[in-house]
């Protein structure tokens, strides 16, 4: 290519750039792109911070559960939806923001499927609890340790009762939606050595169902097919009923 | 610098205000997006709050588009 040739196609992009139709034959060799029919299966993100009554920096990456709740409104509500898979890698967050999310999860009438990739911590743990079947990556982690609160504290002994109740609302719900044991929650939300700055424990993926927190070690796969059979199993319920 | 302190950075150099408003959330053609104003009248896309999978597929709604 001659320099000639380098200046008039320079001055050709600068005074006229492609249209998108020119863009998509470049990138792709194809005026449109095919789409896909539409889903029976939606996916629910649940990642960085759960984000509930304090609106956090921008530098956070948060889920919003503002967000999040008429999304689940609108999948109970869409016939053609037919399962949901969860898909959680979060630090934790607002505990009543959590917990209305896992409510939420837990009081959907169809089939759910949660998978822990990377990290379920803290109210992640509800939230991973929360669904019909629970699935975590053999290399995620879920810290499981006492919440706390931040702002202003009073110090009076109601606070402790308060933060106290709140604890055992946590408790009381992934016990509820697993197999552990309260007394083994506790114990590992108690355990001390194991957290550099914290009282709690850093439970890995073959561990996390080992205590019976979650249901199985797997990946998308895996979720997928238990999905699929668990959707397939709503289905048969369905028409015997009819 | 090194600070040697139990406050987090937020508590010591707070984020200005300006920061949060500029992201937003909208809605176009149905699906919510939040995005970032770029200050000339468009936006640049940062997510796509869908929980449909194939919306994830449309070029149009990829993070990082101007609309």
């Amino acid at each position: 290519m001659t320099d000639k040739d380098i200046g008039k196609h320079e001055g050709e992009d600068q005074t006229n750039p492609p249209s998108s139709l020119v863009q998509k034959i470049q990138a792709l060799g194809q005026t449109s792109v095919p789409t896909a029919p539409d889903s029976n299966i939606h996916v629910l993100s649940i990642i960085g911070q759960v984000e509930g009554h304090v609106q956090l920096p921008p530098q956070n990456k948060t889920t919003k559960y503002e967000h999040l709740i008429p999304q689940i409104v609108a999948i109970e509500q869409n016939p053609k939806i037919e399962g949901l898979i969860v898909v959680l890698n979060t630090v934790g967050g607002d505990v009543e923001a959590g917990l209305a999310l896992s409510e939420m999860l837990a009081s959907l009438s169809k089939p759910t499927v949660s998978i822990v990739l990377g990290g379920g911590h803290s109210i992640g743990v509800p939230i991973a609890v929360s669904t019909n079947y629970s699935f975590i990556a053999p290399s995620a982690t879920m810290t499981i340790h006492p919440i706390r609160l931040t702002g202003l504290v009073i110090g009076v002994p109601q606070t402790f009762e308060y933060l106290d109740k709140m604890q055992e609302r946590v408790i009381q719900f992934v016990t509820s939606h697993s197999n552990i044991k309260g007394e083994k929650f506790k114990e590992l939300m108690f355990e001390k050595g194991n957290l550099t700055r914290d009282i709690g424990t850093n439970v890995i993926g073959t561990d996390a169902v080992k205590y019976g927190l979650i249901d199985e070690v797997g990946g998308i796969k895996e979720a997928m097919v238990k999905l699929n059979e668990l959707i397939d199993q709503d289905k048969e319920d369905g028409t015997m009923i009819q | 610098m090194i600070l040697y302190t139990p406050l987090s950075e937020t508590d010591i150099y707070p984020v200005s205000s300006d920061s949060y408003t500029k992201f937003q959330t909208i809605e176009v053609n149905g699906k919510r997006l939040t995005v970032e104003d770029l200050q000339d009248g468009s936006y640049r896309i940062v997510q796509l709050l869908s929980t449909n999978p194939h919306d994830y597929l449309n070029a149009n709604f990829t993070p990082g588009q101007i609309i």
